[in-house]
């Protein structure tokens, strides 16, 4: 999440979080040329996550250590000092320990924040991430005993606020569909009509639980609308997450399997997927690594290659590592697993290597220095 | 009074603890609440909410591993060592 900024007579000056296996990366640069890696934070340890709050200018870290376990830091710069904050916990009563802290979401709020972690649930925070409280309707609704995670776990990754109101929130699980609240967290409903689970057979679709969402984003100034890519489809949502239609079916995708899409925040019919061939081969197709611009709600889709790897690529960009930076032209940047960061000033029409050679990318996000 | 040995990074993400610790206790569960009451930053780097030690933390006593209830005499010693593992 950053700001949206007037355009070119703004600061050109470009911040990029890149989590990764082994630490996060801050680089910098100037906006359409290259980034240099400013520094590295937690070395060593695996990243998952990292945002600027635009609010504050604070940033926000999750870091899990192989031996001890998930934290989530604070610091005001990334190559400072950071502090530990106090959570996200369950707490004693819940009989569930956080094993990944996959997201962090500035709220609307002032010092509000949104947590998902696996496994799957929600926490909130009031005073900017210092401390963190379990949504404990999301925990206890009676669906949760049949809820099954995906290859990366039971774990909720997506985070959607409302930008025009604070009680309402949409959230994506993996594999347990979105979810909806309207007031707030104290109640959550069920949104995953039209989503077609695919990966499971004909006969055990009527009652299934497990929807596999990979990503969700809602658009700012259409804030009904929301973009989903599924484990095996993409889809739109007009009425705020419950009820789903498929955009990726026949419209001009390799493959309607990926992670990661990114919505333009100035225009609610403008979003960015990037395909994989598919859930057992989650590399780029065809050994080209392209993203996929729709600038009619779905009805069609065009590839944006230019400038980047075009033969024999093979990559894998996961869920977080795709983000935009709210400028207009809109910049785009996403990361790979075979440690690349790509970027477009352009909104996707031209391309190039930011970085290359650092480690698993697991999560970009945009935060503008200065 | 048992004393508590901790691997660097633990005397580190602690906030800075002088290890070996001397502190009271019956059993290392006992032992590492004590440490944690001077060191508040320690505990979830060792055990998590549910109270049950980290996956990939072991604990001995004596150089005999043991669990957070195993007992502890005054002159023992516990230590806490994190697996060897990574990639």
């Amino acid at each position: 999440m950053v700001e949206m900024s007037g355009g070119a007579d703004e600061s050109e000056q470009l911040e990029l979080l890149a989590g990764t296996r082994k630490g996060l990366f801050v680089l910098r640069g100037e906006r359409g040329g290259p980034l240099e890696v400013a520094g590295r934070a937690f070395k060593g340890e695996e990243v998952e996550y990292a945002i600027r709050d635009p609010r504050r200018g604070r940033y926000l870290a999750s870091v899990t250590h192989g031996q001890f376990g998930p934290h989530l830091y604070l610091a005001d710069d990334p190559l400072g000092e950071w502090t530990q904050a106090d959570g996200p916990a369950f707490p004693e009563n819940a009989g569930a320990a956080v094993t990944r802290i996959w997201t962090i979401e500035p709220g609307q709020r002032e010092g509000e924040l949104w947590c998902g972690v696996a496994p799957a649930a929600l926490f909130h925070s009031t005073d900017g991430g210092r401390s963190w409280e379990l949504n404990q309707a999301l925990w206890d609704v009676p669906q949760r005993p049949r809820w099954e995670g995906g290859a990366g776990g039971l774990c909720l990754h997506s985070i959607c606020p409302h930008p025009d109101d604070p009680r309402r929130l949409a959230v994506g699980i993996s594999a347990a569909g979105v979810w909806i609240t309207e007031d707030g967290g104290a109640s959550w409903r069920w949104g995953v009509e039209g989503l077609v689970p695919r990966y499971l057979p004909n006969e055990a679709r009527g009652e299934a639980t497990s929807f596999c969402v990979h990503d969700i984003k809602r658009a700012p100034l259409e804030p009904d609308t929301i973009y989903m890519q599924f484990h095996g489809g993409v889809y739109r949502s007009d009425d705020a997450g419950a009820t789903w239609n498929d955009i990726g079916t026949d419209t001009g995708l390799p493959s309607d399997f990926g992670f990661p899409l990114v919505i333009d925040p100035r225009d609610p019919a403008r979003a960015f997927v990037i395909p994989l061939v598919a859930d057992v081969d989650r590399v780029t197709p065809e050994g080209k690594v392209r993203v996929y611009e729709t600038r009619d709600r779905g009805a069609s889709w065009q590839a944006r290659g230019k400038g980047l790897p075009g033969n024999d690529a093979f990559l894998t960009v996961l869920r977080q590592a795709f983000d935009h930076d709210g400028r207009d032209p809109l910049g785009l940047y996403f990361g790979a697993e075979s440690g690349e960061v790509f970027g477009s000033p352009d909104g996707g029409e031209t391309w190039s290597t930011l970085a290359e050679h650092l480690p698993p990318v697991y999560s970009v996000r945009c935060a503008v220095a200065g | 009074m048992p004393r508590l040995f901790l691997p660097s990074i633990l005397c580190e993400r602690g906030g800075g603890i002088d290890a070996p610790l001397e502190v009271e206790g019956g059993s290392v569960g006992a032992v590492f609440d004590a440490a944690c009451e001077r060191h508040p930053a320690l505990r979830r780097w060792v055990v998590d909410e549910a109270g049950h030690l980290r996956q990939h933390v072991k604990v001995f006593v004596n150089e005999r591993e043991a669990g957070l209830d195993t007992s502890v005499e005054p002159a023992d010693e516990v230590h806490v060592v994190p697996a060897i593992s990574g990639g």
